[in-house]
């Protein structure tokens, strides 16, 4: 500590401030029920603890350069928390591990289904669309002369096409 | 102040940010699932970047202050692809080649 009281006691103060938060964070995580609760708790001290915290070393440091190496942690930890915070939820959300009882409006579940069933859609139209080349490709397999041996070996891939996607 | 009493506040803000990591580790131990134990570990990461910066603040120097940049850099790619793996849950064409 640099030995100037005003300073000092700032310092202290503020590290306390990101320590409590810390123990919130803990707290929140042991506490809240379900997943998406406990983000809530859980970026809380990754983006304003951590803050607090370096504003107090900031002020233990003499020169402007030392200070300044600070910022980056800042920049890249407001960058990569909420990227994960979200990631997380979107992957708590999508393989429901949350409460859903506890929700009274849930706007994501109208989009997340009409997409399922846009992508489902997709898959079975790919599906038809392979039968119909595959039945095709047998039919040009019956074909005698030197239609068959082509036809033949182009109608194993697409069999075995078909058998991967099944 | 003191080295007195700096000294004391320095173990009593040690001992929250010990406090915290415990429940934050326990968390990890008991969560149901793999969302609940990927947010208690980078709570305790965050935790320990915290902590690095406050012990040097309290003791005035810079010595850990790279490790802390790298750790605030790298941090979230562990959380990003547990929860990429965790949101490939639907089908889709990739996971069935």
């Amino acid at each position: 500590m640099s030995g100037d009281l005003w300073r000092d006691a700032l310092t202290l103060a503020l590290l306390l401030v990101g320590a409590l938060l810390s123990l919130a964070a803990g707290v929140g995580l042991l506490r809240f029920d379900d997943h998406i609760q406990r983000l809530h708790a859980q970026s809380k001290p990754q983006s304003a603890g951590l803050l607090f915290i370096l504003i107090g070393l900031a002020l233990q440091q003499t020169g402007w350069a030392t200070a300044a190496m600070l910022l980056p942690v800042l920049v890249f930890q407001f960058l990569t928390t909420p990227t994960a915070a979200h990631m997380l939820a979107r992957g708590g959300y999508r393989s429901r591990h949350f409460d859903d009882a506890v929700l009274h409006v849930d706007e994501l579940e109208h989009d997340v289904d009409r997409a399922q069933r846009a992508e489902d859609a997709e898959q079975a139209r790919e599906d038809a669309e392979l039968a119909r080349e595959a039945a095709e490709h047998e039919a040009l397999g019956d074909a005698p002369g030197g239609a068959a041996g082509e036809g033949a070996g182009s109608d194993r891939g697409q069999g075995d096409g078909v058998a991967g996607r099944e | 102040m003191t080295p007195e009493l700096i000294t004391v506040a320095a173990w009593a803000i040690g001992a929250v940010f010990a406090v915290g990591a415990l429940l934050a580790l326990v968390r990890v131990v008991r969560g149901p699932s793999i969302v609940d134990r990927m947010a208690g570990s980078d709570t305790l990461l965050t935790i320990l970047i915290c902590v690095l910066v406050t012990e040097m603040a309290i003791n005035r120097h810079t010595t850990t202050l790279p490790l802390v940049i790298a750790l605030a850099m790298t941090a979230s790619i562990g959380t990003l692809s547990v929860a990429r793996f965790v949101s490939r849950g639907r089908r889709s064409h990739h996971d069935e080649r």
